[in-house]
């Protein structure tokens, strides 16, 4: 939803460092670099496929897939993620797509492993723990989200920490009081309410 | 806030407060079993059509309600979607705050001793579908709350989005 919230407040956006989607085409500083640490719904695996009467003509002008373990299980990986452009290509690809499958998005359990393109996810989840790591000051507002553990999530979790030690304001969002009690632990401003109660009280066009 | 650029962090409750007008709320965690298993009992094809969608209907390149065909076709469906039955009356009778019933059944898949990577493959199918497409899907694209908060919080500042969402935030063709 926030990426559509972007786009129309016409914002351009990427996913960095997943292997395969094209960068926006706009100036480096006005991109909005968007994480989405545990996948997402719109991207697939893309597989490589080759025609010839060759053998190994075809086989040079294709890309294997890797089989990898993702703990008790076998993950694949493809050369390429793909991200269709709008609802109706995504659509597409789930009703007739032939060289994909999907979703990219990590499995809703413990250590949100994945079972397509997970070394894609993994250089995108490595991407934001650096940049991250990079900033010398920022604000941070952390909205709906549970306090997660290591085992449960290590990414989420290395991220919390960093966030942790940034310089700047740090504001946390959540009608629920024992995550707002966690939150408070690492110093955030604790605003135990929605989104919604919270949103409506900044002013219109400035900053709070 | 004094800093020229943001980082803002999305959980499941950012998607839910951003709609939470909506007829149809984007699921937490707590409920994600709940909010697949109507969106499944709603867009069942083998139920018989309502009236009003038998009088009119849009191309169906073009109808955010039509699921398309091969879903229903998967394998292990039936059996995914009994699952996820059972774990939404976990969800309205549980109160851990620790990890959720639907959380419990895929991790309980994960370490099953037979293969159940198909049924997880499924799951994740159904989910997809639930947040693109179809009845009672809470992410059909419209404007909401996130709007606000872009024009309000974020301005021109730098921003970087991290998002635990899977939801379909997708850009326009």
């Amino acid at each position: 939803l926030f990426e559509e919230a972007l786009d129309r407040a016409k914002r351009v956006f990427n996913y960095p460092a997943l292997e395969g989607v094209a960068l926006a085409a706009s100036p480096a500083s006005d991109v909005v670099p968007v994480y989405k640490l545990h996948g997402s719904v719109n991207w697939f695996s893309a597989r490589s496929f080759s025609g010839s009467a060759d053998l190994e003509i075809a086989r040079e002008s294709s890309r294997p897939v890797k089989l990898l373990n993702a703990g008790s299980m076998i993950a694949s990986q493809t050369y390429a993620t793909y991200v269709p452009k709008g609802r109706g290509n995504t659509f597409y690809e789930w009703e007739d797509g032939i060289v994909t499958s999907g979703p990219v998005a990590a499995i809703y359990g413990t250590g949100k492993r994945l079972l397509e393109n997970p070394e894609h996810v993994q250089a995108h989840r490595d991407d934001c723990l650096n940049s991250v790591s990079g900033l010398d000051r920022a604000d941070v507002v952390v909205i709906g989200m549970r306090p997660v553990s290591a085992k449960d999530d290590p990414t989420t979790s290395a991220l919390m920490e960093l966030l942790a030690r940034l310089q700047g304001a740090k504001i946390y969002i959540s009608p629920s009081e024992s995550d707002c009690a966690a939150f408070r632990k690492v110093d955030f401003d604790v605003r135990q309410c929605g989104l919604e109660s919270w949103i409506l009280e900044l002013p219109t066009g400035r900053r709070p | 806030m004094t800093s020229d650029s943001l980082v803002l962090v999305l959980g499941a409750g950012a998607s839910l407060g951003a709609r939470h007008c909506s007829a149809t709320r984007p699921p937490l965690g707590a409920g994600l079993a709940g909010y697949i298993s109507r969106w499944l009992r709603a867009n069942d094809p083998s139920r018989p059509l309502r009236i009003a969608d038998a009088m009119l209907h849009p191309p169906a390149s073009e109808c955010p309600l039509y699921t398309g065909e091969e879903l229903w076709r998967v394998e292990h469906l039936a059996d995914v979607a009994d699952a996820i039955d059972r774990v939404a009356d976990q969800e309205r009778t549980s109160t851990s705050t620790v990890g959720t019933p639907f959380e419990a059944l895929m991790n309980s898949w994960v370490d099953a001793e037979d293969d159940r990577s198909d049924y997880i493959r499924c799951a994740q199918r159904i989910l997809a579908m639930s947040m693109l497409v179809g009845r009672e899907c809470a992410f059909h694209e419209r404007p909401d709350l996130f709007d606000e908060l872009l024009a309000r919080l974020v301005g021109r500042r730098r921003l970087m989005v991290i998002s635990l969402n899977y939801d379909s935030c997708l850009r326009r063709p």
